[in-house]
């Protein structure tokens, strides 16, 4: 099965860059904070610390992933747009900026 | 006890701080940083995701990249919290570290004493029962140490329960975000910071460096922090923003370069990209350079990134630091180097400015902070030829210059806290041109420093500027014999060290007349006595500045650019003829 999701080629290019600029950047930031030393921190500090980053460096970890994977599905979408499904195309659709939230995805005829 | 003369007992030890301010601040550094990338990202998925939360919420919901944004809010939130929680746990321990320096020196001095009353009562030589006066000299001592023991007793209290306190309100704060649903909290907390006003009240007031000193006085921690994540560029490049919270900002947007484009593909970065990447690493190094050379008073990091403009001067980049904190030291000095000044020669300058700070603070003449101003278009056309000098440039980058310079200084003046400081501004080879350029147009310092200057915009000091004008010339630079002196046309303008011009000439001595060291002399004024010298002007301390007399006067004979070059390539030929003799008559073998 193949749908038409009716968006520009380049606004799909666009999107799969962005996603993955977005993927890199947030990538550098739990990196950052998964680092960070706590020497010169008393003890209770660094536990404190290690309390607070430990569920944000776990957060943007997975929506770095997820930017990726948007990304990559974007990438994969373009390149198998004949062969793919509407529910598909609809998600790809919900990745895009949201002034294309209409666009329509029909089956190929 | 002896003779009911009652000797307090010495004050005891008290704790260290076991967290440091300079880890604080480097923590927070790193939040910022997170933070930096964090709000920009969720502002690319709020501003092309749904219109408002408001209307149309299924499908907003329904939409991955609003879901996305969404979530990113609420790690921003809980983010932005952690930073004005670890920014005022670096202020209090600072506090705390200067309260602690002072505590230690009563309590040194204190002891010292009631161990010297000790042994005047206690030692080998008797109390005189018998010398009313000098007994009662001996209790009323005894008196006053107890006091002074008791009250700093409660002072070391008062500390340590503060520094307690410190620590278990950050703790307590930290606790309060260590969950996605308290960032959740966070984020629909009707009290957070609405930064987008503050963000257009600030591009507006930039510019008027005074007017922003006054607006972000008003501000509170939260609402400084909340700008300084949003907008680091424009935070840390705004005059009248105090020089701590600029470098806050602009070391907050380094970070964010590197992490952000450092993993990027770099075939997939613009040439500007690459640029700004390779200058945040530039300045990235100076700051772990500089990481251990703290303000022993306040434990805090010595070096402010006070501008931070990395694709300024067409990807040379723009950057300013300084040793210590401007807003607060008696003495500033602003350096602004010559040719070929971009951001990746920020290291090799910082040798010189910290030999500089180091020598200004050893005079013990009040606070110091020495920045290196590096934020102007200068020539980059190096040449090592000295006669090619003239080839390659002109005053117009000089001019541009000039102007900027004095902006800045603006900037420094309107962030200046208590008293003025006294301002001394140096500048170095073509630096010094447009050091000259600024003075012409008025800027207020109380004394500029010219090295190895290839001319200045006036024939006199008094056609220049109002400040005193301090040069250093050493008669071996070839550089400095660039400048207009009666015998020849100076592009830049007149050699200021000449009799007729009217600074003072400090010592700098000549330099090697080896053709092969001219070059090395122009390098060579942030050392020896021409760097005492450069120092004792920023300390303002000119009694003690050495002096060598003008060209021109009596004793101040030198050779003009084309003979010193001649003479110098003779004498190198020479010099090498005469080693290879000595060689070959230790050795008994020609050592070329």
């Amino acid at each position: 099965m193949g749908v038409t999701l009716e968006v520009p080629y380049v606004e799909l290019m666009q999107a799969e860059r962005e996603w993955d600029v977005a993927g890199d950047d947030l990538d550098g930031g739990w990196r950052r904070l998964e680092s960070a030393s706590t020497s010169d921190f008393s003890p209770a500090v660094a536990t404190a610390v290690d309390g607070f980053r430990g569920p944000w460096v776990a957060e943007l970890k997975q929506l770095a992933d997820a930017a990726l994977e948007h990304s990559l599905t974007i990438a994969t979408y373009r390149s198998t747009m004949l062969a793919t499904d509407v529910v598909r195309g609809e998600a790809i659709r919900g990745l895009l900026p949201w002034r294309l939230h209409d666009a329509r995805v029909e089956e190929s005829p | 006890m002896s003779a009911g003369v009652e000797v307090p007992t010495t004050v005891a030890p008290f704790a260290e701080l076991e967290s440091t301010p300079a880890r604080a601040g480097t923590f927070a550094t790193n939040l910022r940083a997170i933070t930096v990338g964090v709000e920009d990202v969720q502002a690319w998925a709020a501003g092309s995701g749904a219109p408002s939360w408001a209307g149309r919420t299924r499908d907003a919901h329904d939409h991955a990249r609003t879901r996305f944004g969404h979530r990113l809010d609420r790690a921003e939130a809980a983010l932005e919290r952690a930073v004005v929680a670890t920014d005022r746990f670096e202020d209090r321990l600072q506090r705390l570290t200067r309260e602690r320096v002072t505590l230690e020196r009563e309590r040194s001095d204190l002891n010292g004493e009631i161990l010297a009353l000790a042994a005047l009562v206690l030692g080998a030589q008797a109390v005189p029962v018998d010398d009313p006066v000098a007994l009662a000299d001996l209790r009323q001592r005894a008196r006053l140490l107890t006091a002074r023991a008791a009250s700093l007793r409660s002072a070391i209290v008062v500390w340590t329960v503060d520094a307690v306190a410190a620590e278990t309100d950050y703790v307590r704060a930290l606790a309060t975000l260590d969950s996605l649903a308290e960032g959740s909290d966070a984020a629909a907390d009707p009290g957070r910071v609405e930064v987008d006003q503050l963000v257009r009240r600030l591009e507006r007031l930039a510019g008027d460096p005074a007017a922003v000193a006054a607006w972000w006085a008003a501000l509170t921690r939260a609402q400084r922090q909340g700008l300084i994540t949003e907008r680091p560029g424009l935070v840390g490049n705004t005059g009248g923003v105090p020089i701590r919270d600029r470098d806050e900002a602009n070391r907050a947007a380094v970070y964010h370069d590197v992490d952000h484009l450092g993993r990027r593909d770099p075939d997939e970065l613009s040439q500007e990209q690459r640029r700004r990447l390779e200058n945040a690493e530039h300045v990235r190094e100076a700051l772990a350079r500089y990481r251990h050379k703290l303000d022993p008073t306040s434990g805090e990091e010595l070096l402010h990134v006070i501008v931070y403009d990395p694709t300024a001067h067409d990807g040379d980049g723009g950057v300013a630091v300084g040793l210590g904190d401007p807003d607060t030291a008696d003495h500033v000095s602003v350096t602004v180097p010559g040719l070929t000044t971009e951001t990746d020669s920020l290291l090799g300058n910082l040798d010189d400015l910290d030999d500089l700070y180091d020598a200004a603070v050893d005079a013990d003449r009040g606070e110091v902070a020495s920045v290196y101003w590096g934020d102007y278009d200068a020539p980059s056309g190096l040449t090592t030829d000295p006669l090619d000098y003239l080839g390659v440039v002109d005053d117009a980058k000089a001019e541009v210059g000039g102007e900027r310079l004095a902006d800045f200084l603006d900037q420094l003046a309107a962030s200046d806290r208590g008293d003025a400081a006294h301002l001394t501004a140096i500048g170095h080879s073509y630096g010094s041109a447009t050091l000259g350029q600024a003075l012409a147009d008025g800027i207020a310092v109380d004394d500029a420093v010219v090295v190895g200057s290839p001319g200045v915009p006036a024939a006199t000091v008094a056609d220049l500027t109002a400040a005193d004008v301090w040069v250093g010339s050493m008669d071996n630079d070839p550089v400095s014999l660039l400048g207009e002196d009666g015998t020849r046309n100076g592009v830049l303008g007149h050699d200021p060290a000449t009799d007729d011009f009217g600074a003072e000439r400090f010592a700098t001595g000549d330099g090697s007349p080896r053709i092969e060291d001219l070059l090395d002399n122009h390098r060579s004024y942030f050392e020896d006595e021409s760097l005492a010298n450069i120092a004792r002007v920023v300390v303002d301390d000119d009694a003690a500045v050495t002096v060598q007399p003008h060209r021109g006067d009596p004793g101040g004979g030198y050779l003009p650019l084309e003979a010193l070059l001649a003479m110098s390539a003779q004498d190198s030929a020479m010099s090498w003829l005469v080693e290879r003799g000595e060689d070959l008559l230790a050795t008994g073998r020609w050592l070329p």
